[in-house]
């Protein structure tokens, strides 16, 4: 295995991981099943590629307003969530998905099938980087996504996409605007999407269309239901995935198809989530937060135990 | 097709309402009114000396009017301490604070805990909601409408398929939450739990008022006994 091999699988699990987490950010927090997420994940490559090929915009600018531009449409794109829910916004989902394809497909501006070729890789202080130093960038901004993640999850931000998942009109009555919160939940998810897209199409230096195409998102969708709907490590461990099934190639969308039909009979949790629970026994807080709660109620004198 | 017709209700701070009536008399759909889920085609809600036709239902929990489900909506997945802590973050929601405050600090357990321990649910407070039996997830939710600050508190028939000994326990629980201030209107099909702690009680039958008096007055009205029996003559 060349350390070219290596760096390559290891940008695209990083790519996918941060793919993984803004999913999960829509399904598994606020509950809007989204089957077309690839479609966020082009339109931050094709917005990159666009500004730095066609409008010859420097990379770091095109980095920041890539991003800000798929967290914007995917603003736009939740909009329908508004209005449907559950299997419906599937369905729309879906066609948004196919709608962006065949825009970069059809629309000239966005190159039609021969894509967009000779993306910029970033540079710094006029030095560009190498593949090995691209793949410690990538890096360094997963990281900076999982914690950004981690953050969010400790927030009044998550609870109320928790309340939203469970049950909208309980949610309502305890002050959260669906609307409002749905909106966050498709511009996080958008923005995060739109810099996996920026990471990798300067990784790849071309964008076609097809790299964005409705089988992509199923990938996606695959990675956060089998590491656990919800979940932050499950999103990371099998980020791997997509990887050690090159060898499937043709294969990949049956043992895709196999493995949820699998894990969502066997393990509704995921894989991750279910062995959590048989270490950590059933309980939807984690250990540390009852032990925190404990503390600060224990400290009352109040504390009766479980 | 009208649920409600002309129906005029004056809750006064403090009081504790019921909202009595056979099914179908409309009155999980004035709670549905009054709380912002439904529009009225006409006439006026007005809270705390404010209307609120058209407010979204977040905007009215905010504005300190908080409610329970006939059908239990708890949080299933959370535990019954996320519940309460849901609740409490009534004013975080609409705020950028959201993105800051997080629902573990201190402040917030302790505000939790003590409408938990208010609730007697101390036992639970670490399992998940949905796994609780119904009596308790009764409970849990009038804990998460408690933990929203209510000036009004609706309860959509708190004691419906709780037993005799869950009953009396809601009623010390209503009771207790009604003498910290908070005015109750609460909808019961259960008499014994009405009569004990109702001050008025208002009576729906197919949309329209047909009485409002104290418990004494309403259980010898005749109105009230034709709607629920029949005329008085098969009675």
């Amino acid at each position: 295995m060349s350390l070219d091999y290596f760096l390559t699988v290891s940008v695209f699990s990083m790519i996918n991981m941060i793919l993984a987490l803004s999913l999960n950010i829509l399904i598994g927090y606020a509950g809007q099943v989204s089957l077309g997420h690839a479609a966020f994940f082009g339109i931050g490559a094709y917005a990159s590629a666009i500004l730095t090929v066609k409008l010859g915009m420097g990379y770091w600018p095109a980095l920041l307003l890539s991003v800000f531009i798929s967290g914007l449409i995917g603003l736009l794109l939740g909009l329908p969530a508004l209005r449907v829910r559950e299997d419906f916004l599937v369905l729309a989902t879906i066609g948004v998905n196919f709608v962006v394809v065949s825009v970069f497909n059809y629309v000239k501006f966005f190159g039609g099938p021969y894509g967009i070729l000779g993306l910029p890789r970033p540079s710094l202080f006029g030095h560009a980087f190498t593949t090995r130093e691209y793949a410690l960038y990538v890096f360094l901004w997963t990281l900076v996504v999982v914690f950004l993640v981690r953050y969010l999850s400790n927030t009044y931000l998550k609870l109320g996409f928790d309340a939203l998942r469970e049950d909208e009109d309980a949610a309502e009555s305890v002050g959260v605007s669906s609307p409002r919160y749905k909106m966050y939940a498709f511009a996080i998810a958008g923005l995060l999407a739109g810099l996996a897209g920026n990471l990798w199409a300067h990784y790849m230096t071309v964008v076609f269309p097809d790299n964005f195409s409705f089988p992509v998102s199923i990938g996606i969708l695959t990675m956060v239901v089998i590491g656990g709907v919800g979940t932050l490590i499950g999103a990371i461990i099998v980020t791997i995935l997509p990887e050690v099934l090159r060898f499937a190639r043709d294969y990949r969308m049956l043992i895709y198809g196999l493995i949820i039909v699998f894990t969502m009979f066997f393990m509704p949790k995921g894989i991750v989530g279910s062995i959590k629970g048989l270490i950590f026994g059933d309980t939807p807080l984690g250990k540390k937060r009852v032990e925190k709660v404990r503390r600060i109620a224990g400290a009352q004198g109040r504390i009766t135990g479980r | 097709m009208q649920a409600l017709k002309d129906v005029s209700l004056d809750v006064e701070v403090g009081e504790i309402r019921a909202i009595i009536g056979p099914n179908g008399a409309g009155k999980t759909t004035l709670f549905n009114i009054i709380n912002g889920f439904l529009r009225p085609d006409s006439g006026t809600i007005v809270f705390d000396g404010k209307s609120i036709v058209g407010v979204r239902p977040s905007e009215i929990a905010k504005r300190g009017l908080a409610r329970t489900f006939q059908i239990v909506k708890v949080f299933s997945s959370l535990s019954v301490l996320e519940n309460v802590l849901a609740g409490l973050g009534v004013d975080i929601y609409p705020s950028l604070e959201a993105f800051q405050r997080s629902p573990f600090a201190k402040e917030y357990v302790e505000k939790a805990w003590k409408i938990i321990e208010t609730l007697g649910i101390e036992k639970y407070a670490f399992v998940a909601a949905g796994t609780l039996p119904l009596g308790l997830q009764k409970k849990v939710e009038v804990a998460r409408a408690l933990a929203v600050k209510p000036k009004l508190l609706l309860l959509d028939e708190p004691v419906s398929g709780l037993n005799d000994l869950e009953t009396q326990e809601m009623i010390d629980v209503v009771k207790k939450i009604n003498q910290s201030g908070v005015t109750v209107l609460f909808i019961e099909h259960d008499m014994h739990f009405t009569v004990n702690i109702a001050q008025r009680i208002t009576v729906l039958d197919y949309g329209v008022k047909i009485a409002e008096g104290t418990p004494e007055e309403i259980t010898k009205d005749s109105r009230v006994i034709e709607a629920y029996l029949g005329s008085e003559e098969v009675a």
